[in-house]
């Protein structure tokens, strides 16, 4: 090595090996054991492939069935101790309920199973079918589309005539518990689950921001808000704060598409009524808004990159004008903006049209494998007692009926409590537009992100919603 | 035929050996394997009867905007989380082999540090460094380019943004497995290329590269894997978001899951198998090439 050449700089596998790499003795035995190797992968490979064909079709058990009228069932609460299963994610207010029932009826406790809310819908599923199903339920929405047409969730038929539930609860607030048989069409078929407190999106404002504008009060028309938004970005104000990392501001278009398409035209879509379509120029000219308020910086251009949470924060830190968000906000906002908080429900085109708002009830369900169905049943009516909605009330939320409820303190709490009774009246309330199919909450999601990058034309948005709603409801 | 008994009894008890591990084996990778081919052939809400679907999932795999994009990205994600860190982990160890340096160990803890922290906290970490007010748009601003991006929901930017903690976590492993190799490198051979007079380049790509050969093969199958098998670091920073633009494989796959569309998950989860069995047999021949020589 001591005269440099050009040799002793190839690969050092090239300088110590004389002889070429193949063939070797110890390679010519290789492709017996080769050809067996594949020889055994191909009869894996069959067997896995003949397995799979031969397997049956994949299956649940079948559920026992329902009660079929009042006569069959029995209302009241026995005197013997009594331990119900109850599975929730809502820690409040279900514990607190279900707290609240053990206190009147001492005998009855619960066995809390309580599970973090993003994994709850699925593994529902699996529980509500399975033979340790427990006896009540949260009621997920997307879930008992699931659950209900295999029989795994219990037609409360009998119980509602028997506890006179329809005179108890509100009509809407029923409606939304209430699925076909096929599990695709809400407000109509069997009663599925009984509301436990209510939830409500509309429009946080800060008070003291709006009065910097001058513009007046609380907006009557979606032009008027449009109005002031402009006004508040004139004056170097964030007019509305939105984090749409999560589900894309679903809360924001929902408002904006119940004023643009009318509530009622909303509500027929998302409950699946046959016939409806969201593929009208309305809901297009909806997310063009969006778009154009993206374009106009009427909220922070990182609203792709902001979760909920964080947007939430910096409006309750009085850093936007307005921001829309639902009833569950409002702990937040009233400590952060104390009396400067109000709130509205986003304002139809008209002066004359409902203010509207999406919501959805906290419900329960129970399952149709429960031998304690009685005493769950016992629970559910409950509900509709004062002592449940005291404690709904309790915990900032709306309470189921508000004819019986107690008042909140005043302040935002109260004006979102009168928003939301204004647009019950008005038959403004639309359900969540994520729960018109089960895989609508991801379609909505991508699809108002793109809307908001301007990346997705409006038009084609909404046709993937309506595309994903017919392939959903065949 | 005395020979032959023989021979059968003793594949016989060959197989009495194996049973332990064929058990297992069969248990948790032959049976999952043949229940997923299973359910990839038909449309299943895991509750309701199922309806036979045959290969229409499958279809749907290649022809589903969505379903083919995640493929697509788990692709772009290769350059990423496999190319960058391996050239990344080329040129750190060139310059650190050349020459001793103080302090090695500590420079080889910080590089490695990626590789030990959990995927959900390095996620965690970066969501706040890509935050409109965080340390990505701080270093931005230091060079003079003033910006309040948030990096995850940018339409263009988001899945690079991801591909770049890759980058992050996979360098530092790729750099420590190529320090070793290089020191299994004869110095003889570094000594001989300089005598012959190779500048640092040269010396590179005829001693160091060439003996790396077996790292860099073993570098790529496990960086490749990470890459098409990316889950939880695209779940904890994106969840497939801005609109579809971040969706992966994995992601997906749990995705369909949840939402009770097992066909489609179980028929994505076969394709993206076959996809990481091809990339880990590729990958592992350059390895292999050289350890026959």
């Amino acid at each position: 090595m001591n005269t440099p050449s050009r040799l002793s700089l190839q690969t050092p596998a090239h300088a110590s090996s004389q002889t070429p790499a193949r063939p070797s003795p110890q390679l010519s035995a290789r492709p017996s054991s080769q050809a067996r190797a594949r020889l055994a992968a191909a009869v894996t490979a069959a067997a896995l492939v003949a397995s799979a064909l031969a397997a049956c079709s994949p299956s649940s058990d079948q559920p026992p069935a329902p009660p079929s009228s009042a006569d069959d069932v029995t209302t009241g609460v026995p005197e013997e101790p009594i331990t119900l299963t109850a599975a929730y994610c809502d820690a409040h207010p279900v514990e607190d309920l279900l707290d609240g029932f053990t206190a009147l009826h001492p005998n009855v406790t619960f066995d809390k199973q309580y599970e973090e809310c993003g994994n709850f819908s699925t593994d529902i599923i699996n529980r509500m079918s399975s033979d340790s199903a427990p006896d009540i339920t949260q009621y997920v929405d997307s879930a008992i589309q699931t659950l209900a047409p295999a029989g795994h969730v219990l037609d409360l038929g009998a119980y509602v005539e028997a506890y006179g539930w329809a005179d108890k609860f509100p009509a809407d607030q029923l409606a939304m518990l209430q699925l076909s048989a096929d599990g695709k069409v809400h407000g109509e078929g069997a009663q599925y689950g009984i509301p436990g407190g209510a939830a409500f999106t509309g429009v946080f404002f800060n008070k003291d921001l709006l009065d910097q504008l001058g513009v007046g009060g609380p907006p009557s028309t979606f032009a008027e808000f449009e109005e002031m938004l402009a006004a508040a970005k004139e004056r170097g104000m964030t007019p509305l704060a939105l984090g749409s990392l999560d589900d894309g501001g679903i809360h924001l278009w929902g408002g904006m598409l119940a004023s643009m398409m009318g509530a009622d035209k909303a509500k027929a879509w998302v409950n699946g009524t046959a016939g409806a379509t969201i593929a009208v120029p309305e809901a297009a000219e909806a997310a063009a808004k969006l778009a154009e308020w993206s374009v106009l910086g009427y909220f922070p251009g990182s609203a792709n990159g902001m979760k909920e949470d964080d947007a939430r924060a910096d409006f309750a830190g009085r850093g936007a004008v307005f921001t829309v968000d639902g009833s569950w906000a409002v702990g937040t906002v009233r400590d952060g903006l104390g009396v400067d908080a109000g709130f509205f429900g986003f304002p139809g085109r008209q002066a004359s049209d409902p203010a509207s708002g999406q919501g959805f009830c906290a419900g329960f369900a129970i399952s149709s494998r429960s031998e304690k169905a009685d005493v769950a049943a016992a629970f559910l009516d409950y509900l509709a007692s004062p002592e449940a909605a005291e404690i709904a009330v309790g915990l900032g939320m709306l309470p189921v009926n508000i004819a019986t409820a107690p008042q909140p303190e005043p302040g935002v709490a109260t004006e979102l409590r009168e928003a939301y009774a204004a647009a019950a009246a008005d038959g403004g309330i639309v359900t969540f537009f994520d729960h018109a199919t089960p895989t609508m909450h991801t379609e909505l999601t991508q699809g108002l992100q793109g809307v908001i990058a301007g990346e997705v034309e409006p038009q084609y948005f909404v046709k993937a919603l309506q595309d994903n709603w017919d392939a959903s409801k065949q | 035929m005395k020979a032959g008994r023989r021979l059968r009894k003793r594949q016989w008890l060959g197989l009495l050996f194996v049973a332990p591990a064929l058990l297992l084996y069969g248990t948790f990778i032959l049976y999952p394997t043949a229940r997923t081919l299973n359910l990839s052939l038909w449309d299943w809400d895991g509750v309701n009867p199922a309806v036979w679907r045959g290969l229409a999932n499958y279809v749907d795999v290649v022809s589903d905007p969505i379903l083919r994009g995640s493929i697509v990205h788990a692709l772009i994600l290769l350059v990423f989380f496999a190319l960058a860190p391996v050239c990344f982990g080329l040129i750190m160890a060139a310059l650190l082999t050349r020459h001793r340096i103080r302090g090695m160990a500590a420079f080889r803890l910080v590089y490695f540090l990626p590789q030990v922290l959990p995927l959900i906290a390095v996620g965690i970490i970066f969501r706040w460094i890509y935050s409109p007010n965080g340390t990505a748009n701080g270093l931005l601003g230091w060079v003079g380019i003033s910006s309040d991006r948030a990096w995850l929901g940018e339409w263009n930017w988001a899945l690079p943004a991801i591909g770049l903690i890759g980058t992050w976590v996979q360098s530092g492993l790729c750099m420590m497995l190529f320090i070793a190799g290089a020191g299994n490198i004869h110095p003889h051979l570094y000594e001989a290329a300089r005598l012959d007079g190779a500048g640092p380049v040269r010396e590179f790509f005829a001693v160091t590269l060439p003996g790396l050969r077996a790292e860099v093969g073993l570098a790529l199958t496990v960086t490749v894997i990470s890459a098409l098998a990316a889950f939880d670091l695209v779940y904890i920073t994106t969840g497939g978001s801005p609109g579809h633009r971040t969706d992966v494989p994995g992601l997906v796959i749990y995705q369909r899951l949840v939402a009770g569309d097992l066909g489609h998950a179980a028929a994505l989860a076969i394709v993206l198998s076959c996809l990481v069995a091809m990339a880990a047999i590729a990958t592992s021949r350059l390895s292999k090439v050289e350890a026959e020589r």
